[in-house]
């Protein structure tokens, strides 16, 4: 019988049927090894993203200034904006006298000042393009601020809880973080008192535009001049507005302030 | 009263419900406290009057060389304190401490000294001391430092030495370098050897009996070699530790004072032993790499270790533990052209060292995980050789400041582990270098 029907097909029938059999295996085998190399390919891209916006390199140059020239640009506020301010700065006013004496001075002069410029450009332009990456990001923005946040020491014991709205809470997780900065300035201790482990904490009422309504004690350090010192650099520090939606949790006085936890 | 239970409990439950965030401010920075030391020096004159005026004085200066921590009032403008105070009135000049120094002549000088919590209305502590002369000094450190204890709870660098390298007595070509020591504050200045070699890298034991340091005679013979020493500082006698061929120096006592970890190249390569004192033997080598390991700097407790190793190619620092050899040895620095002697600080938290920038030396300032790098001087001529005071706080170091164009200086100088500079300690003993503060 089988070799009557091989006999009736002919081995043409039984080839090309194996050769479709096999071509389709082969084309699900390529599609399965396609998919798998995709998503793994995938995988990689968001992983290397992530690493990239989480990873915090301490190390980078030896430091050129020393503490106390970070100290006094810490005092004029926002270190990030000052550093990056700086090149634009610097390049500005070299720039507007470099139109009238392009006509006045020898060319190889406003060359040099050219090149100068446009190395000066380039300063500028780097700290633009990074502003602009995140936005871009496809890769979950909460991901990368747990990540951001396992990486990033102090933050760890400053309890940014809360169940409601993932994004929004991350506006008012942000506006929290910014709070230690705005009473750091006024918190200070003798040393007979800072050599001490005391422990106050402040609650804290503030209106919609981070203006203070009161302040007061929550947990006591048990020594008044410690939680005086607490209060008083509440009352002196200046807190920003609160983000839109959140203005009912400054006034309720949801948030409390630790010295120094 | 069930409707005011009720009205309790229902208030605890909306008051608990309230999801309260607590955002950490972190810690204070620290603000200088005000102090005034009065003194009464009635009954005295002559040589007694200026004993008693010194005593004060060192008291006073003690306590401002820690500048930001206390803002000491000046002779001139210190308010009257007495037995008795107003502490209302030294409240309201916001005076936070005062003392008072007075004075009994008997066959001796005594001080009787009273330091006033103001802030609390009390007598903080109240101590006695006895004036002779040659020892005024010494007898304000000590009380300056009890004082020190009970208002911040810590030890103070008063009573503190430093061991250092100068080389006065040079001739042109022949320099001489002498093993010196002095106090904190870069009095009672001493020169504890006389070999006429050139004396390096000095470390002091913990109970500041010996001082270990390495010495390159000036001797006739072809031989130069760079030995290791002991000097007991009682009987002023240095005695040979080690003498292996090539370098027996970068010496530093471990903990109990028995043993000590230094670099030694008899093998051919420089690698990190420790070493039994008495015996003069070695106990074990601790690092092992083909790339040679130098100037080890222990912890106070002796559990860490931190080194300079060319593994990677070039001089970087590394902290391994102890005991153990290559026991979970790590990388700690990446960066710097050169980088030399890495110290830590008592603690072990934080590594000071030397790094090569701008054609000149710069003290650095590393966390002991690797992170939190800080620059600590700049601008002023070569800065090298740093080491930690006992308590943490400051720093001493080797600065090489030109004077005019045919003159630089190298002296030590103190500044805080935040860079702040107190000032110049030595003066007038050539070009001094190599502090090491006793811990």
């Amino acid at each position: 019988m089988i070799n009557r029907q091989y006999r009736v097909h002919g081995l043409g029938f039984y080839s090309a049927q194996s050769f479709i059999g096999h071509a389709i295996l082969f084309g699900v085998a390529l599609l399965f090894a396609k998919f798998t190399w995709d998503s793994l390919e995938a995988r990689r891209a968001e992983n290397i993203q992530l690493v990239q916006t989480s990873v915090r390199v301490d190390v980078v140059a030896m430091p050129e200034l020393t503490i106390k020239e970070l100290k006094a640009i810490d005092l004029s506020q926002e270190v990030e904006e000052v550093v990056e301010a700086e090149p634009a700065k610097a390049a500005e006013p070299e720039a507007k006298p470099d139109q009238p004496e392009f006509k006045v001075e020898k060319k190889t002069q406003d060359f040099a000042s050219m090149l100068k410029n446009l190395s000066q450009k380039k300063v500028v332009e780097k700290p633009s393009k990074q502003a602009k990456k995140p936005p871009t990001n496809t890769v979950d923005g909460a991901k990368i601020k747990k990540l951001l946040a396992a990486g990033n020491m102090l933050s760890a014991g400053s309890g940014l809880v809360g169940a409601q709205g993932e994004a929004a809470q991350g506006e008012y997780a942000i506006y929290l973080s910014t709070m230690p900065d705005a009473v750091k300035p006024y918190w200070k201790l003798p040393s007979y008192l800072a050599s001490k482990e005391l422990q106050a904490r402040v609650r804290v009422f503030i209106r919609a535009d981070g203006s203070l309504i009161k302040a007061e004690l929550y947990e006591s350090s048990g020594v008044d001049e410690y939680d005086q010192r607490a209060l008083d650099a509440v009352k002196r520090a200046k807190f920003t507005a609160l983000p839109k939606g959140f203005a009912d949790r400054g006034l309720a006085g949801e948030i409390v302030l630790g010295f120094p936890l | 009263m069930k409707i005011f239970t009720l009205f309790i409990l229902f208030f605890m439950h909306s008051a608990l419900a309230q999801s309260l965030t607590v955002v950490a401010v972190g810690k204070a920075d620290v603000e200088a406290t005000k102090i005034a030391f009065d003194a009464n020096y009635s009954g005295l004159a002559g040589a007694d009057l200026s004993m008693a005026k010194e005593f004060v004085d060192v008291i006073r200066k003690d306590f401002a060389f820690y500048k930001g921590t206390f803002e000491v009032f000046p002779e001139s403008k210190t308010p009257s304190v007495g037995t008795s105070p107003n502490y209302d009135d030294l409240n309201s000049r916001g005076i936070a401490f005062a003392g008072f120094v007075s004075f009994k002549k008997d066959a001796l000088v005594y001080a009787t000294i009273q330091l006033h919590d103001i802030g609390a209305k009390k007598v903080a502590v109240l101590r006695e001391a006895v004036l002779s002369n040659g020892k005024i000094r010494m007898a304000a450190h000590e009380n300056a430092d009890a004082l020190f204890r009970t208002i911040t709870g810590k030890e103070s660098v008063f009573n503190s030495q430093i061991a250092f390298v100068c080389d006065q007595g040079s001739r042109g070509d022949n320099i001489i370098k002498e093993l010196y020591i002095m106090d904190f504050d870069g009095k009672n200045a001493r020169r504890l050897t006389n070999h006429g070699g050139v004396v390096m890298s000095p470390a002091i034991s913990k109970n500041r009996k010996k001082i270990l340091y390495s010495l390159i005679q000036k001797t006739r013979s072809r031989s130069r070699n760079n030995n290791l020493y002991v000097l007991d500082v009682d009987s002023g006698e240095s005695s040979l530790v080690s003498s292996r061929s090539g370098i027996n120096s970068g010496a530093v006592f471990m903990p109990g004072d028995q043993s000590i970890a230094l670099t030694l190249s008899h093998t051919g390569n420089a690698e990190i032993y420790e070493l039994d004192l008495a015996s003069k033997k070695i106990i074990s080598t601790l690092t092992k790499n083909a790339a040679p390991d130098v100037d080890p700097s222990i912890n106070v407790d002796g559990s860490k270790m931190t080194f300079l190793s060319g593994r990677a190619g070039k001089a970087e620092i590394y902290t391994m533990d102890l005991p153990g050899q290559e026991r979970n040895t790590k990388r700690i620095s990446y960066v710097g052209k050169f980088n030399a002697t890495p110290r830590f600080s008592p603690d072990g938290k934080e590594i000071v060292f030397s790094s090569w920038m701008d054609n000149r030396f710069d003290i650095y300032r590393l966390s002991s995980s690797g992170q939190e790098l800080f620059r600590l001087t700049k601008d002023f001529g070569s800065n090298e050789d740093p080491t930690y005071s006992n308590d943490g706080q400051f720093i001493a170091f080797a600065s090489q400041r030109v004077l005019s164009r045919t003159k630089a200086v190298q002296n030590i100088y103190i500044m805080t582990r935040d860079g702040e500079m107190i000032g110049q300690i030595t003066d007038g003993l050539g070009n001094c270098q190599s502090p090491r503060w006793t811990k």
